[in-house]
C-alpha cells in the first residue's frame, strides 16, 4: 500500500533545511518529490561533515525525493521548469523576497499556467513586514523570537539551544499547510498560496511563555532546568548524576515525597498543590535538592519509576539516544545505505500509519541524480550540460 | 472563507504537556474539537503559579478552540458518552497514559473502527507503546531529558538545562498534525480512515536527524566542528547600548558590508594591522571569529537605535535578541500578526499565540478561548440527544460534570 500522498507530484526548489526537511516528510507520506537544486548546489551541499564526498546533513534531509539539476536563469531552464510546474500539485520555495517574481516563479506566474496549483513560501520572518528581507537561520530566528530568554541558568542573560530548534519544526508547519492546501484545492477547485515562517512557528511552539507572560506582565526568564509553572520539575544532582524528575499531579508529588524518605513534606500546606509548590520553591527545592544527594542516580530511577513518579536519565551525548531502550526496541534509528554515499544513520519515520504507511526513501546522492529520468517524463531531452555531479 | 477543516469533528481526549496542542491546531484549522476532560479537569490546568487566573499558561497555550465536556470515563455512563461522541467523530486524538488504556476503556482502534470506518484515530504516547519503558509515566521533561537535548545547552560541567518550553510535547503535536491531515487527505478520496501513532520520543529522534546522518563517519573526525557545538561555550548575542543583538557578517547584500560595519565601529585599523592578511583582501565570512570580538567590544556603547538603522540599511544577517518584553513592543514583530485576542468567559478579552501557518485562501481563526471545565457540557450532550432531566441525573451521579 502507498502513503497517503500517493499520487501527489511535488516541485521542491528550497534551500537549507526549513524546506528540504519539509519536502522529505511529504516524500515519506507518498508524495513524488522532485527537488529542482540550481547547477552550483544548494547550500546544503557546502555544509556539514561529508561521507565519500557527500554532505552528510543534506543526505538525510532530502531523502525520498527525485533530484533534478535545472538553470532557471536560462530561458531553456525556465521553460522546463514551467513544464514541470504544469504537471505538479504543490510547488515549494524558500527563497528571499523578491527572488520568486524576479525568475518568474511567483504564485501569480504559476498559477497562470497551472491553475490549482497549491504554493508553498517558507521564511525567515514573514514575507511582508521591516524584517522581511533579512536572511534568516536558526539562531537567528530564535534571537528574535526571544527564544534566547527562555533559556539558560538562572538568573543570567539566556542563550541559544544550539541549532535545532526551528530549523526542524518550521518544516512541520510547512507540510501541515501544504497539505490543507491541498484539500482545499480539491474543494473549490482554485489555486492556493500557503505560507510558514520560522519566526511564527517559534512564537507558536513556545507559546506557554507568552501565556504566562500575558497572564504575570512578568518577563520569563532563564530557569536552569526548573520550569516557570511546575514544582518539582527539574534536574536534580545525586551521590553520582543529575536526573529529572517532574511531579505533574498530585498523585507524583505524593509518591515522591514518600521516596524520598519526606512522607510530611506531602501533608505541609505550604506545598498542598502545585500552584503552592510554585509560589514557596524557595522553601522547597532546597529541601528536595539535599534529599536526593543520599543515593546514586540509577537507585533514584529505580525508585522514583516504581513508584510511578516520571524520571529520566540526564543524557548529554548522541550516543545515549542510540543506546535508549525505547530507540532500540522501536527501531527509531536505522542505518540505511546508498551506493553513493555508502551506510548512514537515520531517523524512522515519525508516524505509523496504519493503512498508508509511511516510508522512508532512498537517500540523497548526487546532482541530478534522477535528471534524465524527470525529464523523459516530460517529453524533453536531457541537456549534457546539466549533468553536473 | 473558512478553515479547511470546517464540518469536521475531532475528539479530543488528550491532557497536559503537549498532545492537547494537536487537536488545537485541527480547531485552528476549523474542525469542531470536543475535548473529554476528567471530572477533575485536563492534568495541565493545575500547572501554573499565582500568578494564573484559573488556569494555567500550559492549558492556555493549547486548548482555545475547543469544547470542553467533563466526563468520568471510568463510569458505563461516562464511556457511553465518549463512544458516541466517537461515532460521529472525523479525528480523535488521544495520550492515555499506559498501552492497555483504550482497550480497557473500549475505545482502542480495532473497536472503533467497526463502529466508524471513516474515523482517524491518533495515538500520542510520550515513550511509544512497546518497549521495555512503554509503561513508565513520562513528560515532556523526561522526555527531554531522555533523548539528549540538554547537551545543546549550557556547559559541560555546570548542573544540565532544559528547553524552556514544552518542546518535545509541542514537536510531537506539530508531527501528529501532518499524518492525521495526510490520512484525512487520503480518506477524502478512499472513505477510510485509519490509526495514527506518534510519540514525543519519536519526534525528538526525528528533530535530531541532521546529527544522525552526521555521526555517520567514524573516520571523519575533523569535519563536524559545527556538530559539536554543545562542547563550546552557549551563544548569548552581544551587548549594545540598550538592547542585545545577534550579528553575522555573511548573507550581505553589499559584498562591502563587513568592511562598512568595521569603519562605522573604528576597527578597520585595527583589523588590518592585528590580522594583517585582512589588509590585502576583502573581509569575508572567514573573518566571523576575528571580528566578533572586536565588534562586541564596540557594540556596547552603541545606541541600539544606531544599530538597527545600520542594519537594515546594510542587510547584514542580524537579529534583535528578545526578550517577551521588548518581543511584545517590538513593531517589526507586531506587523506579523503574531497575537490575537479572544474572548474569555472568566478573564474576558485574552491574548492568545496566532497559529503559526497562514493559509491565503482558507485563513485560520480564534473563534473560541480556551474553554471552562465542563463548560460545553450541556451543549455538546444534547448535541447527541440527551435531554435535560437525562443530563442531570448525570451530573447528580457524577458521570458529568
Amino acid at each position: 500500500m502507498a502513503g497517503p500522498l500517493d499520487g501527489i507530484r511535488v516541485i521542491d526548489v528550497t534551500e537549507g533545511a526549513q524546506g528540504p526537511w519539509a519536502g522529505a516528510l511529504l516524500a515519506d507520506l507518498g508524495a513524488d518529490v522532485i527537488k529542482v537544486e540550481r547547477p552550483q548546489g544548494e547550500m546544503m551541499r557546502q555544509g556539514g561533515p561529508r561521507k565519500n564526498g557527500f554532505p552528510l546533513p543534506h543526505v538525510g534531509m532530502n531523502h525520498g525525493k527525485r533530484n533534478l539539476v535545472l538553470d532557471v536563469k536560462t530561458p531553456e531552464g525556465l521553460e522546463t521548469m514551467l513544464e514541470l510546474v504544469r504537471g505538479a500539485d504543490i510547488f515549494m520555495e524558500n527563497w528571499r523576497r523578491d527572488v520568486s517574481a524576479r525568475l518568474g516563479l511567483d504564485f501569480e506566474s504559476l498559477r497562470k499556467i497551472n491553475p490549482d496549483i497549491v504554493y508553498g513560501s517558507a521564511s525567515g520572518f514573514g514575507e511582508a513586514g521591516r524584517y522581511g528581507p533579512l536572511a534568516s537561520t536558526d539562531g537567528y530566528s530564535q534571537a528574535m523570537e526571544g527564544y534566547y530568554s527562555l533559556n539558560g541558568p538562572p538568573g543570567g542573560p539566556g542563550e541559544r539551544p544550539r541549532f535545532i530548534v526551528i530549523d526542524f519544526t518550521s518544516p512541520l508547519t510547512l507540510v501541515q499547510a501544504l497539505i490543507m492546501g491541498l484539500m482545499e484545492r480539491d474543494r473549490t477547485g482554485e489555486a492556493q498560496w500557503v505560507h510558514c515562517s520560522q519566526l511564527r512557528t517559534l512564537h507558536a511552539l513556545a507559546a506557554v511563555r507568552s501565556e504566562e507572560y500575558f497572564a504575570s506582565g512578568e518577563v520569563p526568564e532563564p530557569m536552569g532546568s526548573a520550569s516557570a509553572y511546575c514544582v518539582p520539575s527539574q534536574a536534580f544532582k545525586t551521590a553520582d548524576t543529575y536526573i529529572a524528575v517532574d511531579c505533574p499531579n498530585e498523585a507524583s508529588w505524593r509518591a515522591f515525597c514518600t521516596t524520598i524518605l519526606l512522607p510530611k513534606l506531602a501533608d505541609d500546606e505550604r506545598f498542598a498543590t502545585n500552584a503552592l509548590r510554585v509560589e514557596h520553591r524557595a522553601e522547597l527545592v532546597p529541601i528536595l535538592e539535599q534529599a536526593m544527594l543520599r543515593f546514586e542516580g540509577h537507585r533514584w530511577l529505580e525508585k522514583l519509576r516504581a513508584a510511578g513518579v516520571p524520571c529520566s536519565r540526564v543524557n548529554m551525548d548522541i550516543e545515549d539516544l542510540y543506546d535508549d531502550p525505547q530507540v532500540v526496541a522501536n527501531s527509531l534509528i536505522v542505518t540505511r545505505t546508498h551506493e553513493d554515499v555508502g551506510w548512514v544513520r537515520t531517523n524512522e519515520v515519525p508516524w505509523t500509519l496504519s493503512k498508508t504507511p509511511a516510508v522512508y526513501g532512498p537517500l540523497a546522492g548526487k546532482m541530478n541524480e534522477h535528471g534524465d529520468s524527470v525529464l523523459a517524463e516530460i517529453g524533453r531531452v536531457p541537456a549534457g550540460s546539466t549533468a553536473a555531479s | 472563507m473558512a478553515g479547511p477543516l470546517t464540518g469536521s469533528l475531532v475528539l479530543d481526549l488528550t491532557q497536559g504537556d503537549g498532545a492537547p496542542f494537536t487537536a488545537m491546531q485541527l480547531g485552528d484549522a476549523g474542525a469542531d474539537v470536543i475535548k473529554v476532560e476528567p471530572i477533575t479537569g485536563d492534568w495541565a490546568r493545575q500547572l501554573g503559579g499565582p500568578f494564573n487566573h484559573g488556569d494555567g499558561p500550559l492549558f492556555m497555550a493549547m486548548n482555545r478552540n475547543k469544547r470542553s465536556i467533563a466526563v468520568d470515563i471510568e463510569s458505563a455512563e461516562g464511556r457511553a458518552i465518549v463512544l458516541e461522541i466517537a461515532q460521529r467523530a472525523d479525528i480523535l486524538v488521544h495520550s492515555f497514559p499506559h498501552a492497555a488504556d483504550a482497550a480497557r476503556l473500549g475505545l482502542d482502534y480495532a473497536t472503533l473502527e467497526v463502529l466508524n470506518p471513516r474515523l482517524i484515530y491518533c495515538d500520542i504516547s510520550t515513550v511509544e507503546r512497546s518497549g521495555p519503558d512503554a509503561e513508565l509515566q513520562e513528560t515532556d521533561l523526561t522526555v527531554q531529558a531522555r533523548s539528549g537535548l540538554p547537551r545543546f545547552l549550557g556547559q559541560r560541567g555546570q548542573p544540565p538545562l532544559r528547553y524552556g518550553s514544552n518542546y518535545a510535547g509541542v514537536t510531537a503535536s506539530l508531527y501528529a498534525v501532518q499524518a492525521i491531515l495526510a490520512a484525512m487527505y487520503w480518506r477524502n478520496k478512499s472513505g477510510v480512515g485509519q490509526q495514527i501513532e506518534t510519540s514525543y520520543l519519536r519526534a525528538m529522534v526525528a528533530t535530531q536527524q541532521n546529527y544522525l546522518t552526521s555521526f555517520s563517519d567514524p573516520d571523519d573526525t575533523s569535519s563536524g566542528g559545527f556538530y559539536i557545538s554543545h562542547l563550546e561555550p552557549p551563544a548569548q548575542g552581544m551587548e549594545t547600548a540598550g538592547q542585545r543583538v545577534e550579528m553575522g557578517f555573511n548573507f550581505a547584500r553589499d559584498p562591502k558590508a563587513i568592511d562598512k560595519v568595521a569603519e562605522w565601529l573604528g576597527i578597520l585599523d585595527e583589523m588590518h594591522t592585528t590580522y594583517p592578511a585582512t589588509a590585502e583582501r576583502p573581509l569575508g565570512q572567514q573573518d566571523n571569529a576575528t571580528l566578533r570580538p572586536l565588534v562586541a567590544r564596540e557594540l556596547k556603547s552603541k545606541p541600539y537605535a544606531e544599530v538597527y538603522d545600520k542594519m537594515m540599511e546594510l542587510g547584514l544577517q542580524w537579529a534583535p535578541v528578545h526578550d517577551y518584553g521588548t518581543l511584545y513592543q517590538d513593531p517589526g514583530i507586531l506587523e506579523q500578526d503574531v497575537v490575537r485576542t479572544v474572548e474569555h468567559p472568566v478573564r474576558g478579552t485574552i491574548q492568545q499565540v496566532s497559529p503559526a501557518w497562514q493559509l491565503d485562501q482558507a485563513p485560520a481563526e480564534i473563534r473560541l478561548g480556551p474553554p471552562l471545565l465542563g463548560e460545553h457540557t450541556d451543549a455538546v450532550l444534547g448535541e447527541i440527544g440527551y435531554d435535560a432531566a437525562r443530563i442531570a441525573s448525570l451530573r447528580a451521579t457524577g458521570a458529568v460534570a
